[in-house]
């Protein structure tokens, strides 16, 4: 059986913990040490579910964007392009990257609905879309929140 | 990388071959600029500077180099304390072509040894620092613009009216020029915290940006230099102290802050002051997710880059969508405790 990510990040954490950490005096060698401990705790954190949760994540932004296009009567060649992409790639086995690169587009496309949104303030549909937009939101930063919190938090240098 | 010789070659172009480097070194942390005393013998005598320059593939705040050397240059002529600026250089060559800024060092440390210890002479020692503190701000809060040019150059909003409204409009705009990720979450917060801007203040002041502890140069327990003026703006008063990295918390806040008033002359606004205290913790965002940008393109691929442009700025979009459509007190309340968390600031220096 293979050793996993997780489990190999750990050792190089622990062996840096354990034999290097200690022998350092140097500050900005301690910083460079205190960097790459946080660095290997994201990983170990991010690494096992990141692609299972862009993939949750994206196939949301799909149906959220769909409804929108819809209920706005919003035109957007960048969102149509997203919407025909999208199921392809979540339909199959995609890489992480890969699924990293359409988040990251969809995400731009609710940038730009929250934009038309608050141009639109007032109308019905726009209040509605903007509601589920801010509930898709909080449960984006909820999805990814382990992989920065409480890693991040502590000293940043 | 800077060598002793080329800071010979560099500092003699400046001042005259009679000048010679004879140590230096880089000051801690240091990683959206890099700064480097210097030490020099002339005519028998010892000089001091304080080298500062970009760090490789920019800043990590969106502000130039020049625009905070002519910050402090116009104040070096105001009751304001500062170090003397001596010189900026736009592109010289031993920075190969990133902006430098030389001052005089002043003799003092950001570090306050002891400042922390236990006791009641201590609590009372910590009240006092803040109180210097405070006299310091006040002294700059109250500059006249016009009359010492920062007019000139700084933005200034239009009235004391528009002081909030001016800093939102600005950093939005800083926001999507620099942002590195969509970030959706960050403009819905923008949006939220724009219902709440404030709709006075006291007086348009010139204000430090970060400043408190670990931002300024003390001696015996007295400010002799207001230091890193790359986040100076002209506004609300009540937002340096949103800013002013647990100089509220060092002693009693309300204090603090009264005799902060009694010396400038005006009041802070207190629920101004809870919207600022969360509006810097939706300006870090852009602020620090800026320097992520050379790590992105290779130009600087060090970990602080990455650990600060973007893992800090994901945990501030994490604290924003806690606060987002809160009451401001209570989103403020948020980030109070949030500054409880195992980092403080006054830490950082140690």
């Amino acid at each position: 059986m293979m050793p996993t990510t997780e489990q190999m990040l750990a050792a190089v954490q622990l062996a840096l913990r354990e034999h290097v950490v200690p022998k350092i005096d140097d500050q900005w060698a301690q910083s460079a040490l205190r960097s790459v401990d946080v660095i290997l705790n994201h990983l170990q954190a991010r690494t096992p579910v990141e692609g299972p949760m862009l993939h949750e994540d994206t196939a949301e932004l799909v149906e959220l964007l769909q409804s929108a296009r819809t209920r706005l009567g919003h035109a957007d060649a960048d969102l149509d392009g997203f919407l025909a992409e999208a199921p392809a790639l979540l339909g199959g086995y995609a890489r992480v990257d890969a699924l990293q690169a359409l988040n990251h587009r969809g995400r731009e496309r609710v940038d730009a609905l929250l934009l038309l949104c608050r141009a639109r303030r007032g109308e019905a549909a726009a209040e509605a879309v903007h509601a589920d937009l801010r509930a898709y939101l909080l449960r984006h930063a909820d999805r990814e929140s382990g992989f920065f919190f409480p890693t991040y938090v502590g000293r940043p240098v | 990388m800077i060598e002793l010789e080329a800071l010979q070659d560099y500092f003699a172009g400046h001042m005259g071959s009679d000048v010679r480097v004879t140590r230096f070194r880089r000051t801690f942390p240091g990683i959206s600029r890099e700064t480097f005393l210097v030490w020099t013998e002339e005519k028998g005598a010892e000089g001091g500077y304080v080298f500062r320059t970009d760090a490789l593939g920019g800043p990590i705040c969106p502000v130039p180099l020049e625009y905070e050397y002519r910050i402090i240059k116009g104040l070096h002529a105001t009751a304001v304390p500062v170090a003397e600026p001596l010189w900026f250089d736009a592109a010289p060559a031993i920075a190969e072509g990133r902006p430098v800024m030389v001052r005089r060092m002043v003799d003092g440390s950001n570090d306050i040894p002891g400042l922390y210890d236990e006791g009641a002479e201590a609590a009372a020692r910590r009240q006092r620092v803040a109180l210097e503190h405070a006299e310091k701000l006040a002294t700059l809060h109250s500059l006249d613009l016009d009359a010492t040019g920062f007019s000139d150059f700084v933005d200034i909003p239009a009235s004391a009216a528009e002081c909030a409204r001016a800093d939102y409009d600005r950093w939005m705009r800083i926001f999507r020029e620099v942002r590195t990720d969509p970030f959706p979450l960050v403009t819905e917060a923008a949006f939220w915290l724009e219902e709440h801007l404030p709709t006075s203040a006291p007086r348009i002041s010139l204000c430090k940006g970060n400043n408190g502890m670990g931002e300024e140069i003390w001696k015996d327990d007295r400010i002799v230099a207001l230091s890193d003026w790359e986040l100076a703006f002209a506004g609300d008063p009540a937002q340096d102290w949103a800013l002013s990295q647990g100089m509220l918390t060092l002693g009693d806040a309300e204090t603090t802050l009264g005799h902060y008033e009694d010396v400038a002359g005006f009041a802070i606004d207190r629920s101004s002051l809870d919207f600022y205290r969360v509006w810097e913790v939706w300006k870090a965002v852009p602020t620090l997710n800026n320097g992520l940008r050379p790590f992105l393109s290779g130009k600087n691929p060090r970990a602080p880059r990455l650990n600060l442009g973007f893992g800090r700025v994901k945990l501030f979009e994490q604290l924003l969508g806690m606060m987002i459509g809160k009451p401001m007190d209570e989103a403020a309340h948020i980030v109070a405790e949030w500054r409880k968390s195992p980092y403080r600031p006054e830490n950082a220096a140690n």
